[in-house]
């Protein structure tokens, strides 16, 4: 049976290869880390009931996707039906940072005619001592594209279920004032049943079969 | 115990039916298959199953040298060892033959050797799982021989740079799921799910969403039959959830139905410890689904989904194939024409032929090797790189784009046209690796289609000013005259020219570092660069006509010379020269002028220029050889005036003989505007030829486009509007006829080389 939720809202996770998408996901979903874990192959799926606010859940959906060149044709297809986004670097490997821009993007390039809200993530805060990618400057550069920035940990569970509230809310927010709507045909938003929430007709009849609780 | 019978099994079998390559496989080999391989055959059948035995026995010492080879690069670290380092501890980490230096390194040297073996494969995500476990079972040469056998044979173009043999696959499992599941298909198709979840199936042949023991027994099943079980037992797991399946609402949900089912396909009979999957691991299950025993999926999968016929599953690749290779065109298409839609006027339907014709002559290159006589480093087969971002897909080289420039260009120069056109390329090709690419190109072609006089002017303006001038220029204009006419009684008149024309170049080249087109080689950008460029993007272009440097006087004739060859087919071709020569005469006089402020400010002190100030009574008709000046044409100014307009004169002139020469096949009347006889054209070029210029002599872009806005039909001229689309028509149809004399004449010109 499924827990009751407000909204279902779609993210992706982009990032080059090995910089912890899927560490990333696992911490947040599934409350550990990984020590050992094999590479992406096409994209996985992961989910978790977030509550933004007492008695307000969203569930999300989050879709891990491989980090190497050649499986992007695959991948892109995930972008469209994405509403929001972790964008990853490796703050011990300057090159995946040197990449952002080119996953902005390849996202921009193939989420038209929606728009996806990203959030900078540099990962693996844990690992100080190696730091390639300051602070200040991944701040700047998410600045200048309009995005939070968030230094997270997998390992250390620094930052995990911060990054991912902190998304949501962004989301939520937006679509609490309309900038983002329920669209047929697109998957980034979708409505749930709430019990004394008033609803337009057609989100009920939409989404009943999964609300019988 | 199991795994003692299982050996004693087989050895009946090799008694009876023989060991090696010349064992018979009977239907009774099939069923021992189907029990799992014991683990001390293992390596030894999937060898002789594979055909890798065989392939290892006719390469002896190929591995070592490889290896050898690939690694004795040692420092040289490319993208693709890279790749490969990042996922060596990622590649069965659970098992403890990978926690260690040995396991690691073997694997290290069987996948960079068989990334040097094949580059078009390189190392895909994927090939280090399947690799770890063949490693596990047979020695390293071995290992890497049934690689060589999965990539190459039985999972064709699975690892290529687009992994479009798995994205065949899936395409024909779809098929599959069509004819056997019709009703999951219907509810599947509309979730988009059998394309999400099939990959990591078929790519790791189940090893990354199996726990391992129950995986490698499809492995074993895999080399005895090839792709046809993968396809059987796929079916067999949708057939199994079909219940659960159905009543998904989302892919999401269906992802979760079936990962959880995969988790938990066990093999009872394993003899080693579980090891523990690790999905299994990771995934916290509140109700733990039933396990399902992994000989019962193989069994029914047999069962159910048996029927299905290896030439069967061949046919449909072939109609899959296309449809794969299509839609990644389509996509890069798309994607291309989009990202080109901001930033050029051509339709959506032009840059979508412009596409086809760009990539066209990419590809005509590949096929009929026309570029490989003309010393070009790199051949267009070798240039494309599917793993590229697609603006950077297929790129043309200075030939290839010269070919185009001329039929797709609104300014056709007669024989200049591949000077410009060599020019222009050096403008466009920013990062200098001597390819442009379709953003490059459509950069170049919309700034001569579209924009106002201004733009189309600069451009030109440009196109006669150093970088797109440069030192080289004479031998490659030599080349392209060469390969465009053929005809040398032309080269002749335009050669001796174009070299003098170099000789100039090379010293002024110094004077402009500048302008916008320079830049250094590309190095990887940091993200300082994406600040100013995302600031650039902004701001509205600010590069003003005030930023253009001067141009001398020789580049200066260079232009006029390019404007007279454009006009030479024009309609308005009489008014068009009446009225360059004007505005040239003008402009000739305002450079004067402008050089005597420069050097004496105090004398001059009007800042208007205007030819009305040039005072005519310097005039020295000696310094002027009567020949040298066509009477109609040289107002007398000042002498150094009359020397330099003289040589504008004979370079028009030079300019007008060239057009007039091409013009003579069509129409011997059509050309001379200026009243003189052939003869003294001839005379005055050769003339020119050993004059000095005018070292201090210079005029500003803005004083160019002043005096030829006051020539009304020059302005009629840029201002007019240009269709592309009969260009792109006539091109088309032109590369329809090359397509079937081209290699013919691609064999004569081998010949001759």
């Amino acid at each position: 049976m499924e827990a009751i939720w407000l909204y279902q809202f779609r993210l992706i996770v982009i990032g080059d290869s090995t910089v912890g998408k899927s560490c990333l996901i696992r911490r947040f979903t599934e409350g550990r880390f990984a020590q050992v874990s094999d590479p992406t192959v096409g994209v996985d799926f992961f989910s978790r009931l977030v509550e933004i606010e007492p008695g307000k859940r969203i569930k999300l959906q989050i879709w891990d996707t491989a980090g190497q060149e050649r499986f992007r044709s695959i991948t892109r297809a995930y972008y469209r039906n994405s509403v929001g986004g972790l964008l990853l670097f490796d703050i011990t490997n300057r090159r995946s940072f040197q990449n952002v821009h080119d996953w902005l993007e390849e996202a921009r390039s193939h989420v038209q005619p929606h728009s996806i809200v990203f959030l900078l993530v540099g990962h693996k805060c844990d690992l100080e001592a190696q730091r390639q990618v300051t602070r200040q400057e991944a701040e700047k550069l998410a600045g200048a594209y309009g995005m939070r920035y968030v230094e997270t940990s997998a390992r250390d569970a620094i930052n995990v279920e911060h990054a991912f509230t902190e998304l949501t809310r962004d989301i939520f927010a937006l679509v609490r004032t309309g900038e983002i709507t329920i669209q047929e045909g697109w998957e980034g938003v979708k409505s749930g049943f709430v019990p004394n929430v008033v609803h337009s007709s057609e989100e009920v009849t939409k989404s009943d079969r999964r609300c019988l609780c | 115990m199991k795994e003692k019978m299982k050996e004693e099994a087989w050895n009946i079998h090799f008694s009876e039916f023989g060991r090696g390559v010349c064992m018979y496989r009977t239907s009774r080999t099939r069923d021992l298959v189907l029990n799992g391989i014991p683990e001390s055959l293992r390596g030894e059948l999937w060898m002789l199953f594979s055909g890798a035995q065989n392939e290892m026995a006719s390469h002896p010492g190929y591995y070592g040298d490889l290896v050898e080879a690939a690694m004795g690069r040692g420092s040289v670290v490319s993208v693709v060892t890279e790749e490969i380092e990042r996922d060596l501890h990622r590649s069965m980490p659970e098992h403890r033959a990978f926690q260690n230096q040995t396991g690691i390194s073997a694997l290290r040297r069987v996948l960079t050797a068989y990334a040097h073996r094949n580059p078009g494969i390189g190392y895909c995500q994927a090939m280090n799982i399947v690799t770890s476990v063949l490693l596990l079972f047979s020695p390293e040469e071995e290992a890497f021989w049934l690689l060589v056998a999965l990539c190459e044979r039985m999972l064709p173009d699975y690892y290529n740079t687009r992994v479009t043999g798995a994205l065949v696959d899936q395409g024909v499992f779809e098929e599959l799921t069509r004819a056997f599941l019709p009703h999951l298909y219907e509810h599947m198709r509309d979730l988009g799910v059998i394309s999400t979840i099939s990959l990591s199936w078929f790519l790791t042949l189940f090893l990354s969403v199996m726990p391992f023991d129950s995986a490698v027994l499809l492995v074993d099943c895999f080399f005895y039959e090839g792709i046809k079980v993968t396809f059987q037992v796929a079916l067999a797991v949708l057939y199994d959830n079909m219940d659960a399946l159905l009543s998904c609402s989302d892919e999401g949900e269906a992802m979760t139905v079936l990962g959880r089912y995969l988790d938990n396909v066990v093999n009872k009979q394993t003899v080693a410890p579980p090891i523990p999957h690790l999905h299994a691991l990771l995934t916290s299950g509140d109700d733990p689904p039933p396990e399902i025993d992994v000989f019962d999926l193989i069994k029914s999968s047999y069962e159910k989904f048996g029927s299905l016929r290896s030439d069967v599953i061949e046919q449909m690749r072939f109609k899959q194939r296309l449809k794969v290779i299509q839609s990644l065109e389509d996509t890069a298409k798309r994607s291309v024409v989009r990202a080109m839609m901001t930033e050029s006027a051509f339709s959506i339907e032009e840059l979508e032929e412009l596409y086809c014709l760009f990539k066209a002559q990419h590809m005509a290159s590949c096929y009929w090797g026309s570029n490989c006589s003309w010393g070009s480093s790199s051949s267009a087969a070798q240039r494309h790189d599917p793993s590229l971002p697609y603006l950077e897909q297929y790129r043309i080289d200075p030939l290839q784009f010269s070919q185009l420039f001329s039929s797709l260009g609104p300014w056709t120069c007669g024989g200049r046209t591949p000077t410009l056109s060599a020019r222009l390329f050096r403008i466009l090709d920013q990062n200098q690796d001597g390819l442009v690419n379709f953003k490059e190109f459509i950069t170049g072609l919309s700034g001569m289609y579209h924009g106002d006089m201004t733009e189309k002017l600069k451009l030109l303006y440009k196109l006669h000013l150093p970088p797109a001038v440069c030192p080289e220029e004479a031998e490659s204009a030599l080349e392209a005259t060469h390969f465009f006419t053929g005809d040398e009684a032309q080269d002749c008149s335009f050669l001796p020219a174009a070299g003098s024309l170099g000789k100039q170049e090379v010293t002024s080249g110094e004077e402009d570092g500048g302008t916008e087109e320079r830049k250094g080689p590309e190095e990887k950008k940091d993200y300082r660069y994406y600040l100013r460029m995302w600031a650039k993007e902004k701001e509205p272009k600010t590069e003003t006509i005030k930023d253009l440097p001067r141009m001398n006087q020789e580049q200066f004739i260079d232009v006029c010379k390019t404007l007279y060859n454009m006009f030479s087919e024009d309609p308005e071709e009489q008014q068009l020269y009446h009225s360059i020569a004007t505005a040239a005469s003008l402009l000739l006089r305002i450079g004067e002028v402008g050089k005597r402020f420069g050097n004496k400010k105090s004398e001059a002190p009007s800042t208007e220029v205007s030819p009305t100030q040039v005072s005519p009574t310097e005039v020295s008709p000696t310094e002027v050889s009567p020949s040298e000046v066509p009477p109609s044409e040289v107002p007398p100014t000042d002498h150094q005036g009359v020397a330099s307009e003289a040589q504008v004169c004979q370079a028009l002139a030079d300019a007008q003989l060239e057009s007039h020469l091409e013009g003579v096949r069509e129409d011997v009347s059509s050309s001379s505007s200026i009243s003189l006889q052939d003869e003294e054209l001839v005379l005055m070029g050769e003339k020119r030829r050993g004059s000095e210029l005018d070292a201090d002599w210079s005029i500003s872009f803005e004083q160019v486009l002043a005096s030829l806005l006051t020539e009304s039909p020059l302005v009629h001229y840029f201002e007019r509007k240009r269709d592309i689309r009969t260009k792109m028509a006539s091109c088309k149809a032109k590369r329809a006829v090359e397509r079937q004399t081209s290699s013919a004449s691609d064999h004569d010109l081998h010949l001759s080389t």
